[in-house]
């Protein structure tokens, strides 16, 4: 899934970019001297603030110009259920959707989600009322140590509000972002079909 | 003690046996027991807790007043700090502790300095403003390499880079040439595998925090008592000051069995800071620190007589754990057959790299590779089946029939769970047309 294109940045191009942040001594605002970049408008290197609409409420968090989404979520909004694991667009535990589609929460930038719709893991179930995707989960045992869950579970419920009718074969390419080193693949799978209406 | 009858065994092999039970244990299961849990489908009773984002992992956990610890790591395989100076990483904002680790590392990825910080970025930038000036020095990293008599030592001083034998009761060299002689068909072949590594999706991490001389640890761990135990060792502190917490984990697979770096540097920087600290592993640190499965180079030199009869089983192996941790991987080999002459003898290798960790059946998988990829092939040798082989020589009487039960229920592709009974008839649908020669098997 081409998730950072989404954003507007190619995976390369974002780690790039921050790549040679981290490497310029620009972390952590201490930018020194010098010339200010040219091209659009900067920000920074001060807080800045972010908008963002996370599941369905509007929400305000203070970020260095630079966070990504996931760190925006997780640190600045205590939405813990998205994960950090390769931090590199590889391993698909940070997916959320956003304006419904799934994105690694780790390859946009918060600001590239200003004024979008972000849905996260804690905004599936109602009260206590599972959404189906994660009571098909439950019933089909498709985790272990469930680290990976909230993605897969966020990238099934994107795929399914796409393609209610999806196949088997659209569920094994839509899920092959996520990756589950416990490999649970086969329940992963299963649970999906199970609401999938494609048969 | 009281003696209960039991009827164990497996279908078409079951036996009554008497067993001695402490007075006051419950009865243990057997054949006729009537389970209601095991074997029953349940859901799992964390599983809602997981399926929506509840569930808390240590890389979650973020109390008031957190700081985020940072670990500077050696870019080289052995090197010393001629200089590291922490003072310009301590004036810098928002920092609040700094550790001095290690002088001289002898793994790329080892960890040198950690700082804590208010935020990442500040700790990022403590670790960037922290001096060292390395001056690198003698190392190997290729098992080869590292054997050679005028390799650098790579835990210095005298200590040898490799070290092995044979095991007990080792028929000697000239038994096995002899017997490999004499047998009727005989293979002499070399296995390699790489070094592997765990790769939890949750990096080992921990969070330390300290109240008074009372220190609380949450940890990404598999073993809350030996984390506990290491922190006392490693703190000098008394193990019921310490209290070490794990909920959820998100993967171990062996890597997270003993105390991490990462939980000792939490709590030293802690102490120092006198705020709780959350030191959590990069993906980068993880794979160069986090643990690995030894890398194996397997001589494996087998013979049967006439009947296809195991007559002489021979392994010579080697691997390297890095700076640490055994790679023996003899296990299948000294518990699948049985042969009249037997021998195994391995060196554990010292290179500049990270250490070994507990992995899914520590050496298993690279023996078991070697080993029953070499038995394919003198099966082939000797002209026998590789199934029927195996029937002949394992020395398992439980192994045996379980070989048995999978080929009866591949060859009429059913099974009492229709779930399996699709994938015998799969793997029946590819066995039926089988030639015996092993990856002759159609795709």
């Amino acid at each position: 899934m081409s998730t950072a294109r989404d954003g507007g940045l190619s995976r390369r191009d974002f780690l790039g970019v921050t790549g040679a942040l981290a490497g310029s001594g620009l972390l952590g605002g201490a930018a020194g001297g010098g010339e200010p970049p040219a091209g659009p408008a900067s920000i920074g290197p001060g807080a800045i603030r972010v908008g963002l609409r996370v599941n369905g409420v509007p929400r305000d968090a203070d970020c260095d110009a630079r966070a990504t989404l996931l760190d925006v979520l997780r640190d600045g909004l205590g939405l813990t259920g998205a994960k950090q694991a390769c931090d590199r667009g590889e391993c698909g535990t940070c997916t959320v959707l956003l304006d419904g589609r799934p994105v690694y929460a780790c390859m946009v930038l918060a600001l590239q989600a200003r004024n979008r719709e972000v849905r996260t893991i804690e905004g599936l179930a109602k009260g206590e009322v599972l959404h189906p995707v994660q009571r098909a989960f439950v019933e089909h045992d498709a985790f272990q140590c469930g680290f990976c869950t909230p993605g897969q579970i966020m990238s099934a419920v994107g795929l399914l509000e796409r393609a209610p009718a999806a196949t088997p074969e659209d569920v094994e390419a839509g899920m092959c972002g996520n990756l589950c080193r416990c490999a649970a693949y086969v329940r992963i799978r299963d649970a999906v079909n199970a609401v999938a209406k494609g048969k | 003690m009281p003696k209960t009858k039991l009827r164990i065994g497996w279908p078409g092999n079951f036996r009554e046996i008497q067993a001695e039970i402490p007075a006051g244990d419950p009865p243990p299961w057997d054949a006729d027991s009537k389970l209601s849990v095991v074997g029953a489908r349940l859901p799992r009773v964390e599983g809602p807790d997981k399926v929506t984002g509840r569930a808390k992992y240590t890389s979650d956990m973020a109390p008031a007043g957190m700081l985020t610890g940072g670990v500077l790591r050696s870019p080289h395989a052995h090197a010393r700090a001629t200089a590291l100076d922490l003072g310009p990483a301590r004036k810098l904002p928002g920092v609040k502790a700094a550790l001095e680790l290690e002088r001289e590392p002898r793994y790329a990825g080892q960890a040198v300095a950690a700082v804590a910080a208010e935020s990442p970025l500040q700790a990022q930038a403590a670790l960037d403003a922290i001096v060292v000036t390395w001056e690198v020095l003698p190392h190997v990293t290729d098992p080869e390499e590292a054997r050679r008599p005028d390799a650098p030592r790579v835990l210095g001083g005298r200590n040898p880079n490799a070290r092995g034998g044979a095991s007990e009761n080792a028929a000697d060299e000239a038994a096995c040439g002899r017997a490999l002689a004499a047998a009727s068909a005989s293979v002499d072949l070399t296995f390699r595998t790489p070094v592997v590594e765990h790769t939890c999706l949750e990096s080992h991490g921990s969070l330390a925090s300290w109240e008074g001389d009372a220190l609380t640890v949450w940890d990404s761990t598999q073993a809350v008592a030996s984390v506990r135990d290491g922190l006392a060792r490693g703190l000098q502190v008394p193990a019921n000051s310490v209290r070490v917490v794990k909920e959820h984990m998100g993967g171990g697979f062996g890597s997270k069995l003993g105390m991490g770096e990462t939980a000792l540097i939490a709590a030293r920087l802690a102490k120092e800071a006198g705020r709780p600290v959350r030191v959590l592993n990069d993906r980068k640190a993880e794979q160069t620190t986090g643990g690995n499965r030894p890398s194996s180079v397997q001589r494996l030199r087998l013979g049967a007589d006439k009947a296809g009869t195991l007559s002489v089983m021979w392994l010579e192996s080697s691997g390297t754990g890095g700076v640490g941790g055994g790679a023996g991987c003899s296990g299948p080999f000294r518990t699948l057959y049985r042969a009249g002459v037997m021998r195994d003898e391995h060196t554990d290798i010292l290179t500049n790299a990270g250490r070994a960790q507990a992995f899914r059946a520590p050496g298993h998988v690279q023996g078991m590779f070697a080993l029953e990829s070499a038995i394919d092939a003198l099966a082939i040798e000797a002209g026998i089946d590789p199934l029927e082989f195996r029937l002949r020589n394992d020395a398992s009487d439980l192994r045996r029939a379980e070989y048995a039960e999978g080929a009866r229920r591949i060859a009429t592709g059913r099974s009492v769970r229709r779930a399996r009974g699709r994938m015998y008839r799969r793997l029946r649908d590819r066995w039926t047309p089988r030639r015996s020669r092993p990856g002759s098997t159609p795709a």
